[in-house]
């Protein structure tokens, strides 16, 4: 079953936590939802390009080792945006959750 | 030869190439390049060996095309920016031509085939361009084009009414009277092969003529050299009707015409308010417009599926048989 995700949501999630490069991000993201999230192709960079363009996250790079990384962090502007989109996304959850219930046999739901 | 991660990478850059300025795709590059190769890192360190963790850690990010595409569409603002303004040249320019073809519908007889060649073809060079559009955005661009539509189609109607609304009732019986009497001469010179009547519109060609014109059989797409039996143009719809009376009966042409003015006069005389005979065409105007206008939205809803549809299935299609992937 595929259900719609904000990606840009998690994204900032995360980095409200501290920052990290994407590959961090990404691994986050699966970690914390016990493999339960994974962001799909193209998914990731093109939301943290977006997020940086809007002014919620910041980056920079960071030389380590072989390969340069790219470090994003979050912005005071992104954790005011992280607070709708959470409001926004409990709201609508706490509507699912209300509703699904009705769906179940009167024995399941206890 | 080169690591497929290196293979991967290059397929990524071969596909911003065109999108991203140099300095912009480098660091795209360069970044996609440390996720990889983390992510390998991290597989090899869980006892995968070197190939494996690196193909995985490819499958993860997908293919470079659909990475690349997604890239690009951030870039741009095709995935963030309102449907109205990526679709605004687009809708601006169809209105104009639909605009352009209205005005000129009256001249054709007059006008050279080359200008109402190049009028017909703008409307479909406008789909392309939309279609073109949407291939590029990826989206659903449906409703901003059909606002035009509607904006268009109010704006024509309303013209339409302001053309059939006479300033003198007995003013406008002599112009129709003219305008008859001037196409019953043309009738009777038989001038077949006059370079105007080839593209003139039916109501104003000969019986004689016999040769297809360029009609618009489809909406916004017109078929040319089609049989004027099977055009199909709101604009002239009782036309076509009286261009079948004279196919069939040469003599009708003229009685027709009789028969026209007859009920122009009639209709002038019977109306309620003389000065305002429009009123008897409101409904048929309105209606016309209304088809006209969900003609031309279902046209662009069908591209628009369609296209979004197949790009859906090409890009699913290349994630699945993308070598570096397997």
């Amino acid at each position: 079953m595929r259900l719609q995700t904000d990606t840009k949501a998690l994204v900032l999630s995360v980095l409200a936590n501290g920052e990290k490069h994407g590959y961090g991000i990404a691994k986050a993201i699966r970690e914390t939802s016990c493999g339960v999230l994974k962001l799909g192709e193209g998914q990731l960079y093109p939301a943290l390009h977006a997020l940086e363009e809007a002014g919620w996250v910041t980056a920079e790079w960071e030389a380590a080792g072989e390969q340069p990384r790219r470090i994003y962090a979050i912005t005071a502007e992104g954790k005011a945006e992280l607070g709708r989109r959470v409001a926004r996304w409990s709201a609508f959850a706490d509507g699912v959750a209300k509703v699904l219930p009705s769906a179940l046999p009167t024995s399941e739901v206890g | 030869m080169m690591e497929p991660n290196e293979q991967y990478l290059m397929a990524l850059d071969r596909y911003l190439e065109r999108h991203l300025k140099p300095e912009v795709r480098v660091l795209r590059v360069q970044e996609i390049r440390t996720h990889l190769t983390m992510d390998q890192g991290d597989r090899q360190a869980q006892g995968l060996d070197a190939d494996t963790a690196a193909r995985e850690a490819r499958r993860a990010l997908g293919s470079p095309e659909v990475l690349a595409r997604q890239m690009v569409r951030q870039a741009r603002g095709y995935d963030s920016a309102p449907a109205w303004h990526l679709t605004l040249a687009c809708g601006i320019a169809l209105t104009l031509v639909m605009f352009a073809n209205y005005w000129v519908s009256p001249l054709n007889p007059y006008l050279p085939a080359w200008i109402l060649g190049g009028l017909h073809w703008l409307q479909p060079l406008a789909l392309i361009y939309f279609g073109f559009l949407v291939v590029r955005t990826q989206r659903w661009l449906v409703w901003p084009m059909a606002g035009w539509m509607v904006v268009a189609a109010l704006c024509l109607g309303t013209l339409n009414l302001i053309r059939l609304t006479p300033l003198e009732p007995s003013r406008d019986t002599d112009r129709a009277a003219l305008v008859v009497n001037a196409r019953m001469v043309v009738a009777e010179q038989g001038t077949v092969n006059d370079w105007r009547l080839g593209h003139a519109p039916s109501d104003v060609a000969p019986v004689a003529i016999q040769e297809p014109v360029m009609r618009r059989y489809l909406p916004l797409i017109p078929i040319p050299y089609s049989d004027p039996r099977t055009g199909y143009t709101l604009e002239h719809v009782g036309a076509a009707n009286v261009t079948r009376l004279w196919k069939a009966n040469g003599e009708g042409y003229e009685a027709s015409l009789q028969e026209r003015l007859n009920n122009i006069q009639l209709g002038l005389a019977e109306t309620e308010h003389p000065n305002q005979p429009w009123r008897a065409f409101l409904p048929t105007i309105f209606w016309l417009s209304f088809i006209g206008t969900v003609e031309r939205v279902a046209v662009f809803a069908a591209v628009n599926g369609i296209l979004l549809l197949l790009t859906w299935v090409r890009l699913r299609r290349r994630t699945r048989f993308d070598p570096l992937l397997a």
